[in-house]
C-alpha cells in the first residue's frame, strides 16, 4: 500500500478504497501529515479535472466528502494542519438579504483544498461584518457570493463600504453566484467575477502570484 | 367578452401557437413566463406587502401586463404568505420570517430526507410523506409523527380516535382548517386577476407547474450535496425514486392542466444544466426522466413549456430529440448559434436576454439583443421574446418597455 494508491482511489471516487487504504497507511507509520499531503494532492487532481471537464459537481463534492473523511482519520482537522501551507487569507460570504449557500460551500471547498485559509462567514452577510472580518484577520481577498438579483445591491454596497474603508485596492473582490456576469462585475465595483469554483482558484491564485497581495502582512 | 377582447386574444393565442409548432407567426410574441415581484415594486409595494396584500399585488399584476402590452399574462411568481406562516414553513425565509422586508421569499435547501430512508419512503411514500416528511417541513404539522402507518388501522377506522382525541392533533385540524381559508382567499383573488386579463385579451402562460423528477428529489428530497454523494452511494435506490416522481411529475401535470383548464404546463428543470452533472450522469440520472415526463404529457395532450435554468448548451442534443413543434423551450444561458444549429428546426426558442442587461443594460442593448435574437430564430417561425429568467424584480421599466418595442419594430413580419 503506497500513497499512489491513496491518491488514485480519492481521484476516482472508490469511497470505501481511500479510507480502507489511509487506515492501512496510518497502521503501517506512515506519517498522519503525508496522508493529510496525499489528500490534497487528489483533490488538485479533481480540481483539474472539474477544470477540464471531466468532473463535474457530483465528483467534486463526493471527493470532497472522501477527502474530509480520510483527512479525519490522519488529524481530526485538517485546517489547523493544513495552516502552515496557506498561500493567502480569503473572507468569504453570502452578502446580506440571501441566504444561498450551495455553490459559496463548494468553491470554499475548493481554496481550502489550494492551500487558502477561508474565513466561511456563513449567508446573509453584513457589509459592516466583512469589513470588520477582513481588518480583524488581514484578509486580502474578498469574496462575495450571491444567488438573487438583489444580491447585486448588496456586493455593490459592501465594495462601495471596503472602497470608503480605504481597503479596496490592498483587498481585492472576486464575486459569483446566479446571474453574475461581467455586466455585474461592472456595476458592482468587483475586480473579478466567476462562474465556478476553479474560477474563483484561478482568480485568487493569479492575485497571489501577480504578488500584489501578501496574504502574510 | 367583448369582440374586440376576444379578436386580441384569439389573436394572441395564436401567435404564440404558431410560435411553438413552427409557424411563422403575423409577429413574434413577446411574452415574460412569469413575474415575481417587479410588478409590485413598481407600484410602490414592499416584498413583505406583496406577499401579503393579494388584492394589492395582483391588481399591480393585471395592470403591468396591460401597461407593457404582454402577448400573455405572465405567472405569478409571488405566493401566499399566509398559507407558509400557517404551518410554519421550515425551508422556506420570507420578509417578515427571518429576512428582511425589502428581500424576496427564499428557500434553504435541506435534506429532509436521509440517505438510509430510501427504503422507508419507497415502501410506503404516502406515509413516508404524512408521518415524517409533512413534521419535518412544517413546524405546525409536527404532531403527525404521533400517527402510526395508516394501513395499521385500516380494518379499524375508529382507533383513528386515539390520534384524533389528542390536543396536538386537534390543533392541527385547527391549523389545516386555518391554511385552507388562507388558500382559498389567495386563490380567489389570483384566479379573479387572471380571468380579467383573459376577459381583456390576454391569456395566461401557464397555470400548471412541475419538475423534472432528478429536481424533485434533488431540490426538496435529498438536497443538492445528498443527491451528488447519492449518486455513487446508492445509485440504484436513487433511480427507483427518479422512477416514481417522473410518473408523479406526470399525473401532476396532467390534473393541473385539468383543474385549470389551461393546457399549458411549465417544467423548471435546474440540475440538468450544463456544469452541474457529466453527460454520462444526465444520461443516466437526469435525461431519462425528464424525456419520459415530457412525452408522458405531450400524450395526455397536456403542452409543456421547459424552462432550463443555467447553461443549456451541452443539452441541446438531447434537446434536439423532443417532439417537434410540441415543447417550447426558455433558455437561461445558451450559446445562441448551437442553439440555433440544434433546435431551430425542431422547438421554439424562448427567452436568453441576459437578466444583467434587463437590470443594468441600455434601451439600445436591449434593442440589440431582441434584434439578434429574432434574425437567428425568426424566420420559420420558432421564437418568444423574454428575458433569461422572466421579469425580474429590477428590471429597469424602460428596459421592459424597449424590449416589447424592439419586438413590435423588427419582429412583425
Amino acid at each position: 500500500m503506497v500513497s499512489q494508491d491513496l491518491i488514485t482511489a480519492i481521484v476516482e471516487l472508490r469511497e470505501e478504497e481511500a479510507i480502507s487504504c489511509a487506515k492501512q497507511l496510518l497502521n503501517t507509520g506512515v506519517e498522519p501529515r503525508r496522508i493529510l499531503e496525499d489528500a490534497r494532492e487528489a483533490m488538485e487532481i479533481v480540481g483539474r479535472n472539474f477544470e477540464e471537464k471531466l468532473y463535474f459537481l457530483p465528483e467534486l463534492i463526493m471527493a470532497g466528502e472522501i477527502m474530509k473523511q480520510v483527512s479525519a482519520l490522519a488529524k481530526p482537522n485538517l485546517l489547523a494542519d493544513m495552516e502552515a501551507k496557506q498561500i493567502g487569507k480569503i473572507v468569504f460570504g453570502t452578502v446580506e438579504g440571501d441566504i444561498h449557500d450551495i455553490g459559496k460551500d463548494i468553491v470554499v471547498l475548493m481554496l481550502t483544498v489550494y492551500g487558502f485559509e477561508v474565513i466561511d462567514l456563513g449567508v446573509d452577510v453584513s457589509s459592516a461584518r466583512f469589513i470588520e472580518k477582513i481588518n480583524e484577520v488581514h484578509a486580502t481577498i474578498l469574496g462575495l457570493s450571491g444567488f438573487l438579483y438583489l444580491a447585486h445591491k448588496s456586493m455593490l454596497e459592501t465594495i462601495g463600504l471596503l472602497e470608503k474603508e480605504g481597503l479596496h485596492g490592498r483587498v481585492k473582490v472576486m464575486i459569483g453566484g446566479g446571474q453574475v456576469d461581467s455586466q455585474v462585475m461592472k456595476i458592482t465595483g468587483a475586480d473579478a467575477w466567476g462562474r465556478d469554483a476553479m474560477d474563483a482558484v484561478n482568480i485568487a491564485k493569479k492575485w497571489i502570484s501577480e504578488g500584489a497581495l501578501d496574504g502574510n502582512e | 367578452m367583448e369582440t374586440n377582447n376576444r379578436n386580441n386574444y384569439e389573436s394572441r393565442l395564436r401567435r404564440y401557437n404558431n410560435s411553438v409548432s413552427l409557424t411563422e407567426p403575423d409577429r413574434v410574441p413577446v411574452i415574460p413566463e412569469s413575474f415575481h415581484f417587479f410588478p409590485a415594486i413598481h407600484a410602490g409595494m414592499s416584498y413583505k406587502e406583496a406577499m401579503h396584500d393579494h388584492q394589492r399585488y395582483y391588481d399591480a399584476l393585471k395592470q403591468a401586463v396591460i401597461k407593457y402590452d404582454f402577448d400573455m399574462a405572465p405567472a405569478s411568481g409571488v405566493y401566499s404568505a399566509q398559507t407558509w406562516e400557517v404551518l410554519g414553513l421550515k425551508n422556506w425565509k420570507w420578509p417578515g420570517n427571518g429576512i428582511p422586508d425589502d428581500r424576496p421569499f427564499q428557500f434553504q435547501e435541506t435534506e429532509i430526507m436521509t440517505d438510509e430512508e430510501y427504503d422507508d419512503f419507497l415502501l410506503n411514500p404516502d406515509g413516508f410523506t404524512f408521518r415524517i416528511l409533512w413534521p419535518r417541513i412544517a413546524k405546525e404539522l409536527e404532531p403527525l409523527t404521533i400517527f402510526s402507518p395508516l394501513y395499521y388501522n385500516f380494518n379499524t377506522p375508529d382507533y383513528l380516535g386515539q390520534y384524533f382525541s389528542n390536543p396536538a392533533i386537534v390543533k392541527t385540524l385547527d391549523t389545516l382548517k386555518a391554511l385552507g381559508v388562507a388558500w382559498a382567499e389567495h386563490s380567489r383573488i389570483k384566479r379573479n386577476c387572471y380571468q380579467e386579463l383573459e376577459s381583456l385579451g390576454y391569456p395566461k402562460t401557464y397555470d400548471g407547474i412541475i419538475f423534472p423528477p432528478f429536481d424533485v428529489l434533488s431540490v426538496w428530497l435529498r438536497g443538492n450535496k445528498g443527491t451528488f454523494t447519492d449518486m455513487f452511494r446508492c445509485p440504484d435506490k436513487l433511480l427507483a425514486v427518479v422512477d416514481l416522481f417522473t410518473e408523479m411529475q406526470i399525473q401532476s401535470g396532467i390534473a393541473q392542466a385539468e383543474d385549470s383548464g389551461n393546457p399549458r404546463v411549465i417544467i423548471f428543470a435546474y440540475r440538468g444544466a450544463g456544469g452541474f452533472m457529466s453527460k454520462q450522469h444526465f444520461e443516466k440520472f437526469y435525461w431519462p426522466g425528464l424525456q419520459k415526463l415530457i412525452n408522458g404529457l405531450i400524450d395526455k395532450n397536456v403542452n409543456p413549456i421547459l424552462f432550463f435554468e443555467g447553461d443549456a448548451t451541452p443539452r441541446l442534443p438531447y434537446l434536439a430529440e423532443l417532439p417537434k413543434g410540441k415543447v417550447p423551450i426558455h433558455f437561461d444561458w445558451v450559446d445562441r448559434k448551437e442553439a440555433k444549429k440544434y433546435i431551430s428546426q425542431t422547438n421554439c426558442f424562448w427567452g436568453n436576454i441576459p437578466v444583467s442587461i434587463m437590470e443594468y443594460g441600455t434601451t439600445q442593448q436591449i434593442e440589440d439583443e431582441v434584434k439578434e435574437l429574432i434574425d437567428l430564430f425568426a424566420p420559420g417561425g420558432g421564437l418568444i421574446i423574454d428575458s433569461s429568467s422572466a421579469i425580474t424584480d429590477h428590471a429597469k421599466p424602460e428596459n421592459v418597455e424597449a424590449l416589447v418595442k424592439a419586438v413590435h419594430i423588427h419582429g412583425t413580419r
